[in-house]
């Protein structure tokens, strides 16, 4: 569903080089974690993945689809959540589902179906004919959850996506990523909440410094490492590779 | 360093990137290089317009009006245009949260962000009154102490209009804060206060023309009569005019009036916004939900095209800002009005008589050349168009993210921008038909020739926002009023504008009427499908590199 080959990415000209030549393969019905300390290059690759920023290097395909070659096949296939809450704040929630509708071209009766689904899911159906602006942190985040979901992508790609939710909205969508990858589908999405990651994915990658320092199961990474838990492992590696 | 030197230094980096490196620096020097020599044409020509005003005004002794008119029309256009920049900067910056958790006092707070509109305001009115300085003294034949006394006079000038527009500003932001419509309220509220400065003036300027002509004559034969009651509308004008132009006594009894006027009222500013300032700032922070239950039926959740959403985004985005409200549509709505509508609605206006006389004399291809120019004057300020990519902001990774072409999201932003120009276009020739019905075919084919030439107009616009688009900002008025592309935009269409009525009067020359409209409609149709294709182009190239 996901690969990337040898993918880097540097800024200030080359300077800092925040993904150094990256190779992941991601497949189908998998939960993959993402997982790195603050500045490792986590929301870089994201964005790469996503088509925010280019490349400088490597390839990455999506649903077998080059996001530099054929970026508008590629897209069709993802659901972004971002890690900051950046959207229209004039528009309201409505509005901004149906524009994403619109452009993701979801029938009427299909959008209708959906919204109810996910606005009445993350109990923000009431506040959907509001302003964006009027929304707190974990309301537009359910707002993103919505309109990266709404268009039933194979493969959801959430930056941070628990952060501001409620208890009740992040154990729903822990269900939603579950159901997601049960039907064949994959979810690919970084946390800072490593018991998040140790309990919900099938495979967790490590990133520091711009390179993957490991990637596996969580019993891979354990006979690896000889640790128990994974924030034992994360802590050994980045340490070391430190 | 005092509290106010910290925020005032702290914003002026922030807002020019005066910490960035010296490659930026660089651009940014040779992006104002470019602007200075695009712009030097455009100014010679407003020095030769001035110099022939100032002449013919020298040769009937009334030559103490010139340096009013421009001095006036400076500050009504501060007062009236610097309203978005202050609501833009003082209310609804994105730092508003964060500087007032400074222990920092508030009045410092307020004079930081007001002299960072001043700043604004001061760079256009050097851009205009410099010129009118420099000629009027060439042709009045003054010294060189005239010179700088004209130079701090325009320093001083955008200080007072911007103390009433503050005032204006903060009676704005005490009653939205009784509504739950906010920002409905400042778009209405701004477009009230502007409509109410065009009926006054033109009040004004009716009682300057219901004098009888034994008092006119008698105004008249004084050499400053006519300054005095123009003047009179506005003071201040007058004394930084008179502080200028006179010497000894009178001059530095003008320089005292209008120093402690425009002292006086920034003082008076100072103090109100000392103690309200903030209040009002942070009001603007807080959510007004207004509680209505979304409905999802299937009107409200009918689909449509990429292409028609994002059209129809950006026409939601833009009025539902006040600042993006009043700078792209304003100006527009006004020209119209200000031009044809106002004239109307005051009844038998001699001068529209004395217009319409004239008028009646000039050959018919002529009435088509000069409609195409007015026309194309008022596509010249559709900021909409200049700031169309720059407005994403932080938003931009929302269109690197949708499976839609750059192109097609761009012709997008191309509809609705041109559909500003094209309302402007209609409401201006019908005004404009029911004032010279004699004209009504000429005008109505100029209009049809000015709605193929403004496609091409708005494209260029883009694309000049494209290619260095604003992304970063922290007030949407620094992402239009202070974005250098709108600028730009207005030289590149005042180029444009120029040439199509050029092209027109050619045609006109040469061929007749019915002939020069189908060879005009058809030279701007072709310029308005290949701007099309070029934006086209330039969004896919451009965009794919762009990184938020």
């Amino acid at each position: 569903m996901l690969k990337l080959e040898s993918v880097s990415k540097s800024y200030a000209g080359g300077k800092v080089k925040a993904v150094d030549g990256i190779n992941l393969d991601v497949r189908n019905g998998e939960i993959f974690g993402f997982i790195g300390p603050n500045g490792a290059g986590k929301t870089t690759t994201i964005k790469m993945i996503c088509g925010i920023l280019s490349p400088d290097s490597g390839k990455i395909e999506i649903n077998g689809r080059d996001i530099v070659k054929d970026p508008i096949g590629a897209k069709r296939s993802i659901g972004y959540v971002p890690d900051n809450h950046e959207v229209y704040e004039r528009l309201s929630g409505l509005e901004y589902l149906n524009f994403i509708c619109d452009v993701y071209g979801v029938s009427s009766s299909d959008r209708r179906q959906r919204m109810e689904k996910y606005l009445q899911m993350f109990e923000i159906a009431d506040a959907a004919g509001e302003k964006i602006k009027t929304y707190s942190h974990g309301m537009k985040q359910k707002l993103m959850i919505t309109a990266a979901l709404i268009h039933q992508p194979p493969l959801w790609i959430l930056d941070e996506p628990l952060t501001g939710l409620d208890p009740r909205s992040s154990m729903l969508l822990k269900e939603e990523m579950h159901a997601h990858c049960k039907a064949g589908n994959t979810v690919f999405f970084s946390t800072h909440i490593l018991e998040v990651a140790e309990r919900l994915c099938d495979r967790i990658g490590i990133i520091q410094h711009g390179k993957l320092i490991a990637v596996g199961t969580l019993d891979e990474l354990r006979g690896q490492e000889k640790s128990e838990t994974l924030e034992s492992i994360f802590f050994e590696l980045t340490e070391r590779e430190g | 360093m005092s509290d106010f030197a910290k925020v005032f230094g702290i914003q002026l980096k922030a807002r020019f990137s005066l910490s960035g490196s010296k490659e930026g620096m660089l651009k940014k020097i040779g992006l104002g290089i470019i602007i200075v020599i695009s712009g030097i044409s455009l100014l010679g020509a407003w020095a030769g317009l001035l110099y022939l005003f100032f002449s013919g005004l020298k040769m009937s002794n009334l030559l103490g009006l010139g340096l009013l008119m421009p001095f006036l029309a400076g500050m009504i256009v501060v007062l009236i245009f610097g309203i978005p920049g202050v609501l833009g900067i003082l209310f609804q910056s994105k730092d508003i949260s964060f500087l007032a958790s400074l222990p920092v006092k508030q009045g410092s707070v307020f004079a930081s962000k007001f002299f960072l509109v001043y700043l604004y305001e001061l760079s256009i009115s050097l851009l205009f009154l410099l010129p009118a300085v420099i000629v009027y003294g060439l042709v009045a034949e003054m010294g060189s102490f005239f010179y700088i006394k004209g130079v701090l006079a325009i320093l001083l000038l955008p200080m007072l209009p911007l103390v009433f527009s503050t005032l204006i500003s903060l009676v704005l932001m005490r009653f939205s804060g009784l509504t739950k419509r906010r920002e409905l309220f400042m778009v209405i509220g701004g477009f009230v206060l502007a409509i109410g400065w065009v009926v006054g003036q033109n009040l004004l300027m009716s009682r300057i023309s219901q004098m009888s002509q034994d008092q006119l004559l008698a105004v008249l034969q004084q050499a400053d009569g006519i300054v005095r009651l123009v003047g009179r509308s506005f003071p201040p004008a007058l004394w930084a005019v008179n502080a200028v132009s006179m010497t000894g006594s009178g001059s530095l009894i003008n320089w005292g009036l209008y120093l402690l006027s425009t002292l006086g009222a920034f003082a008076a500013a100072y103090y109100v916004g000392a103690k309200l300032y903030l209040s009002g700032a942070l009001a603007q922070l807080e959510t007004a939900k207004r509680g209505k239950k979304a409905s999802l039926d299937a009107s409200k959740l009918r689909s449509g095209s990429p292409v028609r959403a994002i059209a129809l985004r950006e026409l939601k985005l833009i009025i539902r800002s006040p600042i993006y409200a009043l700078n792209s549509l304003i100006g527009i709505f006004m020209f119209p009005a200000l031009l044809f509508i106002m004239p109307m609605m005051s009844g038998t206006d001699p001068d529209l008589q004395a217009i319409s006389d004239f008028a009646s004399n000039v050959p018919a291809p002529i009435i088509f050349v000069i409609s195409v120019g007015v026309g194309c004057l008022f596509c010249t300020t559709n900021m909409a168009a200049s700031t169309a990519m720059s407005r994403e902001g932080e938003y931009f990774w929302l269109s690197k993210v949708i499976p839609v072409p750059y192109r097609t999201q761009v012709y997008g932003k191309l509809i609705f921008s041109w559909a500003i120009d094209a309302v402007t276009i209609v409401l201006g020739a019908v005004a404009a038909v029911i004032m010279f019905p004699g004209f009504s075919l000429y005008i109505l084919l100029a209009g049809i020739c000015v709605l193929a030439g403004a496609v091409s107009m708005t494209s260029v616009c883009m694309m000049i926002d494209i290619a260095r688009p604003k992304l970063k900002w922290s007030s949407e008025a620094e992402a239009m009023k202070q974005n250098v592309n709108g600028v730009l935009g207005m030289l590149a269409t005042v180029i444009l504008g120029a040439g199509y009525v050029a092209l027109s009067l050619l045609f006109s020359s040469i061929a007749h009427i019915a002939v020069s409209f189908v060879l005009t409609l058809a030279a701007l149709s072709v310029t308005a499908v290949g701007s099309v294709i070029l934006l086209g182009i330039a969004a896919d190239a451009k965009c794919r590199k762009l990184e938020p």
